[in-house]
């Protein structure tokens, strides 16, 4: 077109003219792209849910993720209200790592999430309930926190604090003191042992088809261990401390009752952190339970273990909740 | 200011201050214009540049929207994808070499400040607007260039990896040089500030086109000076250059203008052999040239190398390890601006010696054996560029149908997927311009001898110390290519 216009006070308005045009056609056409590409879905009524998994913050989020606001952002977490029967869309992406996708009673998943990849996933909600969302690969510090939740219908949340949905708590400054229990404290909150067993051990954190419905307490790890009274606890944790190794605490003398068998039981719920393992099914038949002990012996030494041991040994619950 | 009221003596001190040589000129040349007639009708048609930059200024409004707005995940955003893959691949290993500073005619960051200067986009006024102040003096050479440049690449893999940065960063050019252009004259940004600029100064003299004076006496004889100081038919040159001395590609930006102006119709582009620029001006371009290869090397190291120590430490924003971050700087800052000239001033210390003769004074030498650092920088860089596009480039095919990682499929190719392009056969490509950069450096060496020394024995003693640098540069790359 320029080569056959010869006015060049032609050229000079067409080129303005197609200067400015293109400052506000190109966001425009951006904005109105994306308008069309769910425009039919929108006609057809189903309900179209952008969630964005994101591993820096342990969380799942409905808000917009872009360029400019992931790195000082804090997201909110993505809480779903639906009604039964609705057709549901949920468009799933990864603001930074590969996650994976699970909402095991609502039938999605697991999906693999790629970073900047969206995937798709239609279902449709047939009864009321509350349903949990989680992400099954190991994309930071923060993966255990990352859980989210489908409300679906005129369901009576149980409480409002809500122990599956916590926000990740992992940035934690390591302590100067060299005691077991502040390190097994530090350790309990920065390996997210918090985000499934509470911040004091407390429990309570749902775990879908799990035998026991919720993660297990572990304030009352100490029964389990056979010691019934505060001051066992804590000579135990003194021996633990003092012993420094397993070895040395077994030459220990440990005055309790029964501590041969309290010994033996420390050293399996010591295995059980080293190795993890497996959670129950409730119904055998069904899915696995998202959650289960996974195992830490590449992450954390003996010592750390017994350090953590010694902390939760220290926050034991031993009277009966009235 | 008017063009008309410049007279020849103002502009005889406007322009930059490029001495004839007609001795370098001996290299033949193919005057692709009278080749190619159509060429030069184009080149003559005052929308020229508009048509060339406007396509650019799209996509470059384009990515720097994708980088805030879209994936803040480097591979699904486009303005990583092609700017720093893509882009990048093409500028150093094909637009340099053959096309001498092609990029600068279409370059869009100058677009806002040029079309305020000029009041137009295409027609030619008398007068720019703005204030069009000098450019300091003290600040007309590369120093600003390179200290941005070492800026940009002290942080290179934040720049390269998050789309919001690269946004930030070429949003910032942006308004940079549309404020200097309403300060100063024509295009000070592109002269002295713009960190692209820089190198492709540089590494322009290895080109195989160059646009020039087709006969000397001509340009002697003509009154006007058209092609500096413009006239009705196009502006003065952008680059504040005088044709009828221009012996170098290092600040000639391809714009035309002067192909435009010049009555005489004696300004052509040649087609030449490639480095056939080989004189180095100034401290400040040598700078350049330690610079540029420093980076390489680092990046080569950092990226390619098997310590991923280093990775961790320049790769700050993830890591969060400050303190070593700020050691990794004081390593790449030092070496790139005090170690690898120390090495060099000894190198040319040496060569000095082993010639045997004091005909050629030492800082003669260690400027203009410098120019050796430049088929050894650019064949380094081109090495460099061959894994990322070979194994990268299939981003280019997914992200075009979902360029902000929002899911969408435009061209029904977002799906496609990550395809190494035989990434096995990288390290051949890598050897040959590893080798042929060796090459140029030993061949250029050996001319820039024989002209200080004029003795073919002398110069090939002093180049001996200068070859073995070059061959220990090119050692390490290979090295770290190979493993």
């Amino acid at each position: 077109m320029f080569f056959r216009l010869h006015n060049i006070s032609v050229q000079e308005r067409l080129a303005v003219l197609l200067t400015l045009a293109m400052f506000v056609l190109l966001p425009g056409w951006l904005l109105w792209y994306e308008r069309m590409t769910f425009l039919h879905f929108k006609e057809a009524q189903v309900k179209i849910f952008t969630i964005t998994g994101l591993g820096s913050q342990g969380r799942w989020t409905l808000e917009k993720v872009s360029g400019y606001n992931y790195w000082w952002r804090t997201f909110s977490a993505a809480e779903i209200e639906l009604t039964e029967m609705d057709s549901v869309i949920l468009r799933l992406q990864s603001a930074d790592v590969t996650h994976i996708f699970y909402a095991p009673t609502l039938g999605v998943g697991p999906i693999v999430i790629e970073p900047g990849l969206v995937k798709m996933v239609a279902f449709k909600v047939k009864s009321p309930g509350i349903h949990y969302y989680y992400c099954q690969s190991i994309c930071g510090e923060c993966h255990y926190f990352m859980r989210g939740r489908i409300v679906v219908g005129e369901v009576k949340l149980r409480d409002s604090l809500d122990l599956t949905l916590q926000d990740c708590a992992v940035n934690l400054d390591e302590p100067v003191s060299t005691e077991l229990y502040n390190r097994g404290k530090y350790l309990f909150a920065k390996m997210g042992c918090i985000a499934c067993h509470g911040p004091a051990g407390e429990g309570g954190v749902v775990n879908p088809n799990y035998i026991k419905r919720t993660v297990p307490a572990l304030n009352r790890l100490a029964q389990t261990m056979s010691i019934y009274d505060e001051e066992e606890a804590a000579r135990l944790s003194y021996l633990i401390e003092f012993g420094k190794k397993l070895e040395q605490i077994e030459s220990l003398e440990l005055d309790i009752a029964n501590a041969e068998v309290v010994m033996e039981k420390y050293k399996i719920v010591r295995d059980v952190i080293r190795k993890g393992r497996a959670a129950a099914r409730a119904d055998t038949t069904s899915f696995s339970p998202p959650l289960f002990m996974p195992s830490w012996e590449h992450k954390l030494t003996e010592q750390d273990i017994d350090a953590i041991l010694t902390y939760l040994l220290k926050v034991q619950v031993w009277e009966e909740e009235e | 200011m008017s063009n008309a009221e410049r007279s020849v003596d103002e502009m005889n001190s406007a322009f930059v201050d490029v001495a004839s040589n007609s001795e370098q000129q001996t290299a033949p040349r193919l005057d692709i214009l009278q080749l190619f007639p159509w060429l030069k009708k184009f080149f003559q048609l005052r929308s020229f540049q508009f048509l060339l930059i406007f396509p650019n200024l799209v996509f470059f409004y384009f990515f720097i929207l994708a980088g805030i707005f879209g994936s803040p995940v480097g591979n699904r955003n486009i303005i990583i994808i092609f700017v720093w893959i893509f882009w990048w691949f093409l500028l150093i290993t094909f637009m340099v070499p053959f096309f001498s500073r092609l990029w600068c005619i279409m370059c869009p960051i100058p677009f806002l400040g040029e079309w305020f200067q000029r009041g137009a986009l295409i027609k030619v006024r008398d007068r720019m607007f703005g204030l069009n102040k000098r450019w300091p003096n003290y600040l007309s050479n590369l120093w600003i260039q390179n200290i941005g440049f070492m800026i940009l690449g002290t942080f290179f893999i934040i720049l390269a990896t998050r789309p919001f940065v690269s946004a930030v960063v070429l949003g910032g050019l942006f308004v940079l040089s549309t404020l200097l252009a309403v300060v100063y004259q024509r295009r000070v940004f592109c002269s002295y500030v713009c960190p692209v600029s820089g190198f492709l100064g540089i590494y322009a003299m290895s080109s195989m086109i160059e646009l020039r004076r087709k006969d000397s006496d001509v340009c002697a004889r003509c009154k006007t000076k058209s092609c500096a100081v413009g006239n009705q038919n196009g502006w003065a040159c952008p680059w504040f250059l005088y044709v009828g001395k221009l012996d170098r590609n290092n600040n000639c930006g391809l714009c035309m203008e002067c192909i435009k102006t010049c009555e005489s119709q004696n300004i052509s582009l040649f087609l030449r052999p490639f480095f056939s620029d080989t004189q180095m001006k100034g401290y400040d371009e040598v700078w350049k040239a330690f610079v540029m290869l420093a980076l390489a090397l680092i990046y080569t190291v950092v990226l390619f190398g098997p310590w991923g120590v280093l990775r961790d430490w320049a790769n700050v924003t993830e890591v969060g390890d400050w303190g070593n971050f700020l050691f990794y700087t004081f390593l790449v800052w030092s070496f790139s601006l005090l170690i690898l000239p120390a090495l060099w001033a000894l190198t040319t210390y040496v060569s000095k010696i082993v010639s045997g003769s004091d005909k050629v004074l030492f800082k003669k030498l260690f400027v203009a054996y410098s120019y050796v650092l430049v088929p050894l920088g650019l064949c380094a860089w081109i090495a460099f560029s061959i894994p990322l596009v070979m194994v990268n480039g299939s981003y280019v095919i997914s992200i075009i149908s979902d360029p902000l990682g929002y899911g969408w499929d435009i061209f029904g190719t977002a799906q496609f997927p990550w395809s190494p392009f035989y990434p096995e056969y990288a390290i051949y490509l890598q050897v040959i311009a590893l080798l042929l950069g060796l090459g140029f450096a030993i061949k250029k060496g050996y001319e820039i001898g024989i002209q200080h020394y004029a003795d073919e024995q002398l110069a090939v003693r002093s180049l001996i110390p200068v070859a073995l640098f070059s061959l220990i540069i090119t050692g390490i790359f290979l090295k770290v290519f190979t493993g």
